[in-house]
């Protein structure tokens, strides 16, 4: 069974992307133990096995955007932090579709506040509109993009996306961010759904 | 706006500045009008980006996931070569889904729910202890060809282990295991059930709960297993059985 000792270790292959990233992720992800203490919790307060593993993908998602923007930097401990996020977010989800029984775990979320991912709160509708304007961008540009920021370098953005070099690299992800800003100008109202 | 502040701009986003740098950058944010109109933009655009990378990670766990039920997934692939090379089990597997289907409109095969639900779990840390020093050596062995992936060097070895012996339960349980992994469900079943007949306390939850998963792994319905954990409202698997039989039911 894999376990979260090396706190440090993770939060720097996290923030270093590319391979490292993915590897430090499947870590995590590989918590049996953790995993499961998510699981039991949400299917404690209303939730189901599925509700469980999707809470624990969302609090993934959130703490690997919170330690690529330095928002946690190993402050205690790593396992905690992640399962406070899972907490957070599920019970959240249940205020949002009033399904919230009070309980002494429900209490604490006007105490506790963690930063979670936009695309976590969004709506399917709003996730509609998105995928419409990255279809617009095109999979490599997106893919180029990215890649760029995971923090991949520009050898490995070529690599990645098979490109001729990183100088080929450096240039298509000029050209494809160029695009994406010119996408958003065009579409003022984007910009009120990611406010 | 120049070279520099748009670069400025996306070092800001990246994280790439310094404490220091970042203080100074976030206060000419608030005086200048025209930078913090075009870090609106760029903002904008990194947080497209922050959903890409967010769709992008949802997929990829969700992938690790399905890895992670491993057991079903190559069952399932062992299963479908067996149809290919065989027209006789292709005809049986085609009766037993409609069979199942019968029974079950809701579309879930109590073998998929099984290979959903089953993992190897390690209830008294046998496994992972150091010291197995007083276990005869067939049932280390065999607990060691069963870390090893070996299903059938572990169900022999464990299967070995005599009744009269004192670790015999441990050794059922561990070979139901062993033949669950293999495959062999009904002999898991048997396995196990022996477990949960001796009403060992340290195994007889996790005994009664890979009973029906060893059942259902055969596609049964197995109503008396599933009972049998339902009715318990203090059983350790109570949730996850009435689980079962909600998505059976359905």
């Amino acid at each position: 069974m894999t376990s979260i000792i090396l706190n440090n270790n993770l939060l720097d292959l996290i923030k270093a992307g590319g391979a490292d990233r993915q590897k430090a992720i499947a870590l995590i992800y590989r918590d049996q133990k953790l995993k499961n203490q998510v699981v039991d919790f949400v299917k404690k307060n209303s939730g189901s096995k599925e509700d469980g593993i999707d809470i624990f993908h969302e609090g993934i998602i959130a703490f690997d955007e919170n330690v690529r923007k330095d928002k946690y930097r190993g402050d205690g401990n790593l396992k905690g932090y992640l399962f406070s996020i899972c907490r957070f977010i599920w019970l959240n989800r249940l205020k949002r579709d009033k399904r919230m029984v009070y309980t002494e775990e429900t209490s604490q979320l006007d105490e506790v506040s963690y930063e979670t991912p936009e695309s976590l709160s969004m709506e399917e509708e709003q996730k509609k509109i998105l995928s419409n304007l990255l279809s617009r961008l095109g999979e490599k540009c997106e893919k180029i993009l990215e890649l760029w920021k995971l923090s991949y370098s520009m050898e490995e953005i070529a690599q990645e996306v098979g490109l001729k070099d990183a100088g080929v690299a450096r240039r298509q992800r000029y050209k494809c961010y160029q695009k994406l800003l010119q996408i958003l100008d065009n579409e003022p109202k984007l910009k009120t759904l990611l406010k | 706006m120049n070279k520099k502040d748009i670069e400025r701009i996306e070092q800001f986003l990246m994280n790439d500045l310094s404490e220091s740098d970042r203080i100074a950058f976030e206060s000419r944010l608030e005086q200048d009008e025209d930078l913090a109109a075009e870090f609106d933009r760029h903002e904008t655009a990194h947080k497209v980006l922050d959903f890409v990378i967010a769709k992008n990670l949802k997929a990829d766990l969700m992938e690790l996931e399905a890895e992670s039920k491993v057991v079903s997934l190559q069952s399932r692939k062992r299963r479908s070569l067996r149809v290919v090379l065989s027209a006789a089990a292709s005809v049986l597997l085609l009766v037993g889904f409609f069979a199942l289907n019968f029974l079950n409109p809701g579309n879930v095969s109590p073998s998929e729910l099984a290979f959903e639900n089953y993992q190897l779990r390690d209830p008294a840390g046998v496994r992972s202890a150091g010291d197995k020093a007083g276990y005869p050596e067939s049932l280390e062995k065999g607990l060691d060809a069963l870390d090893q992936e070996d299903y059938q060097t572990a169900s022999e070895l464990l299967g070995s282990v005599g009744s009269e012996d004192d670790y015999y339960i441990l050794a059922q349980f561990y070979l139901g295991h062993s033949l669950y992994l293999n495959k062999s469900y009904a002999d898991a079943a048997v396995a196990f059930q022996n477990v949960a007949a001796s009403e060992d306390l340290r195994y007889q939850a996790e005994a009664e709960w890979y009973t029906l998963l060893s059942c259902m792994a055969q596609d049964q319905v197995c109503t008396a297993e599933l009972e049998k954990i339902t009715s318990d409202t203090g059983h350790d698997y109570y949730e996850d059985a009435s689980e079962i039989s909600k998505k059976l039911s359905k």
